[in-house]
């Protein structure tokens, strides 16, 4: 399967005082055509961070300090920020936010907003265009007269959804698209994106902190933590038999139907702006080696997917 | 409709606001009144007896002199002289509000009146034109600089915002003036040291504006100049704050131009809270807008007063004051309605 | 997980900020000058300073001395003064005293005033000038008053050097102008005596009194009034405005510190009160905000000047009374946003009072604020006095900057090219409120740290 987007040993950093944060480490990642990637982590983990690497929209005092994301085989960050802007951004890679909630700009009606992203990429757009958008992700035409205020939660979310589909992407990035939601919302929003990629064909790179809602969804997952990839592999290898310590107690503190007591992983995250060599999560780790604290384990095919420890 | 909602409601809340504000004027002034209205009594007494004279030759001197006092408890009557605190007030801040602001002890209008209310008439107009005009520039070419800073933050033109602001802050608007008229006026030559017109205008209407213009420049980048830096500094933090909300990263996300996102969705966001800081800049100006009037010899309200101060001339003190509070409150009022009008969240009524 | 920064991290980081410590270290030095000014000029100053016979002596409209390194000939004051007398007392007696004095600039001075001093009743006083190529003038007066000040006005001094105009060009003149005479004791002789160029070099004064009767002559003066005069000149009155200048600094910093810390703790009060209030307090008090808004200030204050009489505890009082709005308004919209934070949530469902939780919760949070508003206030206050001041209104028996800049527009200082009027009052209310602006700022940046891009 060719993938339709890939990032090599993506760096993304932060300049702080205290030296640079390194939210985003040698991340490999690919998302296949017309395939739904998961992406999880505890917040801080540098995924939302990734996203906005990938769509080019980290700025000062981060940079993406190394590595390469291809599109399509294109390598999208050495192409001219004007081209980028006009040629890739939303018109061949879309994004649903974490704060889609305020991702409309209050003063402006969704439809002119829906309207105003069309032209600026050359398209028609138009009252009917806007119809129709709306209509592909269940929301009334009226709600195209409408101020974002005026909206619940998840008919923002919902309009947000459309005006990512204005331009037909190949691409969708959704950022916590469900948080904030109530949970009937959710499972409609999950149900439209899971739509978007049967109908339309659209790739989507969900992420996300929940990982019960992701495993609903999506047909590869990786766990990040700590700017760095752990764990990756098909989305029932990893959910049913997750191998790093770190995705085990991930998915312990998920809350499920049969047990809603919250198990959360004591500790916390090292300090990015401090490199070191030893496993980022082995202060954490109730399975901790000598090896752990002196060296990094790299990623390592074993049993169907990759694991960055070194229990295997 | 919500809009029409809002508007009604801030009238209303603005009309009473208009009252209560002439009220703490009137307790405020109330010694200065009585002896202004006493003043006047006897100015409007005098006349009807000389009128008297005139018409009725045949009168004695006590049938005038009943005459004319009848006249005079009449005229205070219409004050609410001799009559309970309630009524009288009622009756005086009633006469506020129609202009019957009496006479002036010494000063006059141009046509030769001694009436407050045509003196503050007569110069009115150009105290209008120089804060209106001052306040439009002050406002635009603020928010552009604003802006620009905020675009370029940490940069070295949005550095010298903070410092213009300082400078701005730390001068009075009067002093800038002189400053101006010693350069530009006594040590170039370029512009007038003050008034209004020159004497030798060449007749017609093009040459008077021309001359109006070139008579207005000093006192109007006067102004500019005292408010420009701190209204700068206020549509930079707003816009700054603004370009941390959420809706500025999506925006950037759906491929739209820096420019765009700025100058359209920016600042079309941030614009009520830039409505709501320039009524507060108005009326922090205010002051040293009517200073600026005496610097410049500018005949306006301003300098109708430092006229009055200096022959204590109470009844035109007190009547400019009560103009200059409905200007100011105008003033106020037009920033609230226009902040109404920007925010849709009070244009759709939520 | 919010830190609770202690006042001693804030001070830290006031320290770190350039402009904050450059405001701190100006404030310092006009504390300082306040102090030395409170006890070294004496309150007489004050009503000496209206009356306008005080300052005869000093040059009128004068530039500061140092313009003379600019390249302008302006003399500076020059006070001969004649103590040591010799004479004979008795029925014809007669004292002298003689000094001498250096002049080595190009022009004259501009007055020559004579005060004599002595003990009993003279009938004549002698003024013996000798210039320095040995030429003698000399001025008459006959019964003269011991303390007076006879100047080059004095017809008696007048009559005398236009005798002496008359010798030297040979020609009879009627009406000599001041210059003219002035020209006389200084310009090298002959014809054209009152064109010609000044001598520089040695001159002698000597001072002759004579009596019928035993005089005891005391120290006396001939003081050659010149150009320029102090560090920042003198107005057309005479007045030396570096004094000026300096009576009026404790008046600003004292008005502009009651009545900010007046207005600013009422304002964040009432406007905190009504934000954490909400509902119809809330909307009452909002409007209580506007009808004070409303007034506009600098009038009110005029007009309310002619019904109460000022005094600087007054003044700072209706200051305070008309600004407070401003800073209601803004701790409104702080107290908005501290309110829907949760602690407010829990002391209400765990019972807690409400003016408890205000205390506790909202004041601590508006506390900082406060301190950058009172800051930049001193400086509002300080402007808008100085402009009332400017404008005519200020408590009586006060020397203001603003009234400098009064009278200087009043006599047309621009006009006339007198810029160290108009200058240095100007530029020290710039230097007084400019301390209180930087401090403010930098506490501003400190307390409201600005939305970085994330």
């Amino acid at each position: 399967m060719t993938s339709l987007l890939e990032a090599k040993g993506l760096k993304i950093y932060y300049a702080t005082p205290r030296g640079d944060v390194r939210a985003a480490e040698e991340v490999d990642l690919q998302v296949g055509s017309q395939e739904i990637v998961g992406l999880a982590g505890e917040s801080g983990s540098g995924k939302s961070t990734l996203a906005l690497g990938m769509m080019r929209l980290i700025t000062s005092p981060g940079r993406i300090a190394g590595g390469e994301v291809l599109f399509e085989g294109t390598d999208i960050l050495t192409i001219p920020e004007e081209r980028f802007r006009k040629d890739y951004r939303w018109s061949k890679m879309a994004m649903v936010f974490q704060g889609s909630m305020n991702g409309f700009t209050p003063v402006f009606t969704i439809g002119a907003q829906i309207d105003e992203v069309m032209k600026i990429h050359g398209r028609d757009g138009g009252e009917l265009a806007v119809r129709k958008l709306l209509q592909m992700v269940d929301l009334d035409d009226s709600i195209a007269r409408r101020y974002p205020h005026e909206l619940s939660g998840g008919q923002k979310q919902r309009a947000f959804i459309a005006m990512a589909l204005a331009l037909e992407p190949k691409m969708l990035f959704a950022d916590e698209p469900t948080t904030a939601l109530d949970v009937v919302t959710q499972v409609s929003v999950i149900n439209l994106l899971k739509r978007l990629k049967n109908d339309m064909g659209i790739s989507i790179l969900f992420i996300t902190h929940d990982l019960a809602l992701l495993s609903e969804v999506v047909d590869t997952a990786y766990i990040m933590y700590a700017g760095r990839v752990v764990e990756t592999g098909p989305a029932d290898v990893v959910f049913n038999r997750p191998r790093h310590p770190y995705s085990q107690g991930l998915l312990a503190a998920t809350p499920t139907l049969q047990s809603r007591e919250i198990k959360g992983i004591p500790g916390f995250m090292p300090d990015l702006a401090r490199p070191s060599d030893m496993c980022s999560f082995s202060a954490r780790c109730q399975f901790v080696m000598d090896r752990c604290t002196v060296e990094r384990p790299g990623l390592k095919r074993t049993d169907g997917e990759d694991v960055a420890c070194w229990l295997y | 409709m919500g809009y029409a909602r809002f508007l009604i409601g801030k009238t209303i809340s603005y009309v009473l606001a208009l009252f209560a504000a002439v009220s703490l004027l009137y307790v405020g002034i109330y010694p200065s009144l009585q002896r202004v209205i006493e003043g006047s009594a006897d100015e409007a007494a005098s006349e009807f007896q000389r009128n008297l004279v005139k018409s009725h030759t045949g009168l004695t001197l006590p049938q005038i002199a009943a005459a004319v006092a009848t006249f005079k408890s009449n005229y205070l009557a219409a004050f609410g002289f001799n009559q309970p605190y309630p009524v009288k007030f009622g009756l005086q801040m009633l006469n506020l509000f129609e202009f019957h602001l009496g006479s002036a002890y010494n000063l006059q209008a141009p046509d030769g009146s001694k009436q407050v209310a045509d003196l503050i008439i007569a110069y009115l107009p150009n105290t209008v034109v120089l804060f209106t005009t001052g306040t439009l520039l002050v406002v635009a070419v603020g928010a552009i600089l604003g802006l620009l800073a905020a675009k370029s933050a940490g940069g070295k033109f949005d550095k010298s915002i903070p410092i213009i602001a300082v400078i701005h802050s730390s001068i009075p608007a009067f002093w800038i003036g002189f400053l101006l008229i010693a350069y530009f006026a006594y040590t170039l030559n370029w512009l007038p040291s003050g008034g209004i017109s020159s004497i030798d205008v060449a007749a017609g209407v093009l040459p008077h504006f021309t001359d109006f213009l070139w008579h207005l420049t000093l006192p109007l980048l006067s102004f500019f100049i005292v408010s420009v830096g701190g209204f700068a500094y206020v549509v930079r933090s707003l816009v700054i704050s603004t370009m941390g909300e959420d809706f500025v990263t999506t925006a950037r996300a759906r491929g739209m131009t820096d420019r765009r996102l700025i100058f359209k969705h920016v600042l079309r966001t941030a614009s009520p809270g830039i409505a709501t800081q320039s009524i507060l800049a108005v009326a922090g100006s205010f002051g040293g807008a009517i200073t600026l009037e005496v610097v410049f010899r500018w005949p306006g309200l301003g300098f109708l007063t430092f006229a009055a101060i200096q022959i204590s001339d109470l009844p035109v003190i007190l009547g400019t004051t009560f103009i200059l509070t409905i200007i100011l409150f105008l003033g106020l009022y037009i920033g609230e309605i226009a902040y109404g009008f920007l925010d849709p969240r009070i244009k759709t009524g939520d | 997980m919010e830190t609770t920064r202690t006042e001693r991290s804030y001070a830290r980081e006031f320290l770190k900020s350039r402009s904050g410590v450059a405001g701190l270290a100006i404030l310092i030095i006009l504390l300082a000058t306040s102090i030395y000014v409170v006890a070294g000029i004496p309150s007489s100053l004050n009503t000496k300073w209206e009356n306008s016979k005080a300052w005869e002596g000093n040059p009128q409209a004068a530039p500061p001395v140092w313009v003379n390194y600019l390249g302008v000939d302006a003399p500076q004051t020059l006070d001969v003064n004649l103590d040591k007398f010799t004479g004979t007392s008795g029925s014809s007696s007669a004292y002298s005293s003689t000094q001498t004095f250096t002049w080595n600039n190009d022009v004259p001075p501009s007055n020559l005033v004579l005060t004599p001093n002595f003990g009993g009743a003279a009938y004549e006083l002698d003024v013996i000038w000798t210039k320095p190529d040995g030429n003698v003038v000399q001025i008459a007066l006959s019964f003269p008053t011991s303390g007076t000040e006879y100047d080059i006005h004095t017809a008696a001094v007048s009559q005398s050097l236009t005798k002496y105009i008359q010798s030297q060009t040979g020609t009879f003149v009627t009406v000599v102008t001041p210059n003219g005479e002035l020209a006389a004791l200084f310009s090298n002789d002959g014809p054209r005596l009152l064109n010609n160029s000044v001598q520089k070099g040695t001159y002698s004064v000597t001072l002759q009194i004579l009596g019928d009767q035993t005089l005891s002559p005391s120290s006396s003066q001939v003081s050659l009034v010149g150009d320029s005069y102090g560090t920042m000149g003198t107005d057309s009155y005479g007045r030396p405005i570096d004094l000026g200048v300096l009576a009026g600094l404790p008046w600003a910093l004292e008005l502009g510190t009651i009545a900010s810390v007046l207005s600013v703790v009422g304002g964040i009060l009432w406007g905190g009160l009504a934000g954490f209030y909400g509902g119809w307090r809330d909307k009452v008090m909002s409007w209580g905000t506007l009808v004070i808004l409303a007034v506009p200030g600098i009038s009110f204050i005029i007009a309310l000047s002619f019904s109460v009489q000022l005094s600087l505890l007054v003044e700072a009082l209706v200051i305070a009374a008309l600004s407070w709005p401003g800073f209601a308004i803004i701790a409104r919209t702080v107290t908005l946003s501290i309110r829907s934070q949760t602690y407010i949530e829990a002391d209400r469902a765990m019972g807690i009072s409400s003016t408890r939780t205000f205390l506790t919760h909202v004041l601590p949070r508006l506390t900082p604020v406060t301190i950058a508003f009172t800051a930049l206030s001193v400086s509002g206050v300080i402007i808008f006095a100085e402009t009332l001041a400017f404008l005519g209104i200020e408590p009586g028996n006060v020397i203001t900057w603003g009234g400098i800049l009064n009278e200087a527009i009043t006599a047309d200082s621009s006009l006339h090219g007198w810029w160290w009027w108009t200058l240095f009052p100007g530029i020290m209310i710039l230097v007084a409120s400019l301390p209180f602006v930087l401090i403010g700022f930098a506490v501003d940046r400190i307390v409201a740290p600005r939305v970085s891009a994330k």
